[in-house]
């Protein structure tokens, strides 16, 4: 059975770029999310196997992608979360592996790369 | 910043070389073609200059601008033309969603500048050895002077000139007008020299 992604990310752009990514190998993208809140109410309603998460999104109810994965983390603690961000963010990075993210790509990236933290968080 | 000594400007300048140089690598990555860059002309320019620098104030262009949040805060932008835009879209995106005026087009030009300010500040970071946390960017369309007026307008009130750096870069026989400008506070400027013992 295809393992089930959420892809959360406030640009259409990279929502498309993650998500045909991951459908090339096989992956079913079950749903997108382009903040936050919305990633934790599709994360109930949908239960994905695999969360990627952009790490700097426009904050809704108070709420950016370090948020939504704390959130998602108190309410499942097995959740697999993949986080995505750009050159120049470690800190947040940290802050995000610390909340309970498994594993981190960076922008720009090549596909494999995508493809071999999925498979680690998937492993984890 | 006019009272710069020539060395604090060189290694301003030096700082601006690393930051673009580090971005054109992470467009070369985004693209998946070899980025050739041409030698970065660095310059403190007076505000109402800039858009003749880039040029023109009617050249139709896309901004993409982020805060920097840190000690060392200030702007970043970055400018595309709208024919080098074209030209990033027809590398990373399937004929259809080709559209100048499609929401993913937008997307895929705001993602670009955000990677490149990122890069940009990354560079940044490891030579100043202090973490940089940057903003949700903010993009615009529109003729460059108008945009560049509205994007400068808080600056303007501190600072005369900005730090400019103009960079060529040239893929195969294509020359891409793509410009970033870092605009630190007058605060951070000092907190960016003293990083580097000036």
């Amino acid at each position: 059975m295809a393992v089930k992604v959420l892809v959360v990310d406030d640009a259409v752009f990279m929502r498309k770029m993650i998500g045909d990514i991951l459908k090339k190998e096989g992956y079913e993208v079950i749903g997108e999310a382009e903040n936050g809140q919305e990633a934790v109410d599709k994360y109930e309603n949908l239960t994905p196997d695999l969360v990627t998460m952009d790490i700097v999104m426009p904050k809704v109810n108070d709420m950016d992608g370090i948020g939504a994965v704390k959130n998602i983390m108190e309410k499942d603690g097995k959740a697999k979360i993949l986080m995505v961000s750009a050159m120049g963010q470690h800190a947040l990075v940290v802050e995000a592996i610390q909340a309970g993210a498994k594993d981190f790509v960076t922008k720009p990236f090549q596909p494999s790369r995508v493809l071999e933290a999925a498979k680690r968080v998937l492993e984890s | 910043m006019a009272d710069l000594s020539d060395a604090q400007k060189d290694a301003l300048k030096e700082m601006g070389n690393i930051g673009s140089g580090n971005a054109a690598t992470a467009l070369s990555q985004l693209i998946s073609q070899l980025i050739n860059i041409s030698v970065p002309r660095v310059q403190f320019v007076p505000l109402e200059e800039v858009a003749n620098q880039l040029g023109g104030q009617e050249k139709p262009v896309y901004v993409i601008y982020l805060d920097v949040i840190s000690k060392i805060n200030g702007t970043m932008l970055t400018v595309i033309d709208k024919e080098t835009a074209m030209f990033l879209g027809k590398s990373l995106m399937s004929e259809e969603d080709l559209d100048p005026n499609s929401e993913i087009y937008e997307s895929a030009l705001k993602e670009i500048g955000s990677i490149l300010c990122g890069s940009y500040l990354s560079a940044l970071s490891q030579i100043v050895d202090e973490t940089f946390i940057a903003s949700v960017p903010t993009m615009a369309c529109d003729m460059l002077g108008a945009l560049l007026d509205a994007v400068l307008a808080e600056i303007g009130q501190i600072a005369e000139e900005v730090l400019f750096i103009k960079t060529e870069l040239l893929v195969s026989d294509t020359k891409l007008q793509c410009c970033q400008l870092f605009l630190p506070k007058p605060e951070a400027l000092e907190h960016l020299l003293s990083a580097v013992g000036m």
